[in-house]
């Protein structure tokens, strides 16, 4: 999936960057501008993790009225702006998950609701090419067991226990598997970024 | 699926960088969950390295398939932020009649 070179693209950040900015600054126009142009994305997260489209938009609405309430969290020197929606809305989607009563991958993802074809902005606001093929890179590097459970953890929201279960290991031994991939990808991740 | 022997030659220490790790991989739950979370709020390190992590998984959710949320989301943003600031100034943009109806959704979700 090579990342097209989109004019609109840069713009779009900027776009966004600069709501994020002006939400920041109390100025609550820009919240309705930042869900028109990422609650496509974001909402596939929360539904993605969640597995049940109540649930999901339940979500969706703690993660917009959250970032209302803590916009001036979002630092821009940091991470691009839908990088960051993208990793806060996930988180949001995992906490409804650990502390609620909602099971992990409760539904297909396939049966969700299809996409209407005016996706706003989707593939305008991937995240950063360059970034996106170093994290593939790490993770491919790590053995094909470890990057699955890696991937399971991150896609479908499991908890090493159910990991363990799912593969039919002691926890230990699963615990174990994956922070031995943690530390690789760290190390891994780290050595591109002192490149 | 492998045995367990082939397991735990070395055993990568547990430290603050592994806890974020597991953290942003959602892995964390009950005890350790509330351990890390009470963590970011006090140790900028912890929390540094918890960003970093987020910010590095990020671009796997590229991966996941956009949708399209229902209408009715925006409308319980809306209500639930003008609930909230009640002394905001009214939007330049927002007629008087929004106000009303958004105080009437407000009311609705109370």
């Amino acid at each position: 999936m090579a990342a097209r070179p989109r004019p609109s693209s840069d713009e779009a950040r900027e776009a966004l960057r600069d709501a994020m900015a002006r939400l920041a600054e109390g100025d609550q126009s820009a919240l309705e501008e930042i869900y028109r142009a990422t609650r496509v994305k974001l909402f596939g997260i929360t539904l993605r993790i969640l597995g049940d489209r109540k649930e999901a938009e339940d979500a969706l609405q703690d993660v917009y009225v959250n970032l209302w309430q803590r916009a001036d969290r979002y630092d821009p020197t940091r991470a691009s702006p839908i990088a960051w929606l993208a990793a806060f809305a996930r988180n949001r989607a995992i906490d409804r998950l650990r502390t609620g009563k909602v099971r992990a991958g409760a539904v297909p993802v396939e049966e969700a609701a299809p996409l209407p074809d005016e996706t706003p902005l989707a593939d305008a606001l991937l995240v950063d090419a360059e970034q996106t093929a170093q994290i593939h890179k790490c993770l491919g590097a790590l053995d094909a067991r470890t990057q699955g459970h890696i991937r399971a953890a991150f896609f479908e929201g499991k908890t090493y226990a159910q990991l363990a279960e799912a593969a039919d290991v002691p926890l230990g031994t699963m615990k174990s598997w994956i922070r031995r991939g943690l530390q690789r990808l760290r190390a891994c991740l780290e050595a591109s970024e002192a490149a | 699926m492998s045995a367990p022997e082939d397991t735990m030659p070395t055993e990568p220490t547990r430290d603050d960088p592994m806890i974020a790790a597991e953290w942003a991989l959602g892995l964390l739950e009950g005890e350790e969950l509330l351990a890390a979370r009470g963590k970011y709020a006090t140790d900028p390190a912890f929390a540094w390295r918890k960003e970093w992590w987020d910010d590095w998984f990020a671009p796997l959710s590229d991966a996941m398939p956009g949708a399209e949320p229902g209408d009715h989301v925006w409308d319980g943003i809306a209500a639930r932020v003008a609930a909230a600031s009640p002394a905001a100034p009214a939007e330049p943009a927002a007629p008087a009649t929004n106000v009303v109806e958004l105080q009437a959704r407000v009311r609705r979700w109370q």
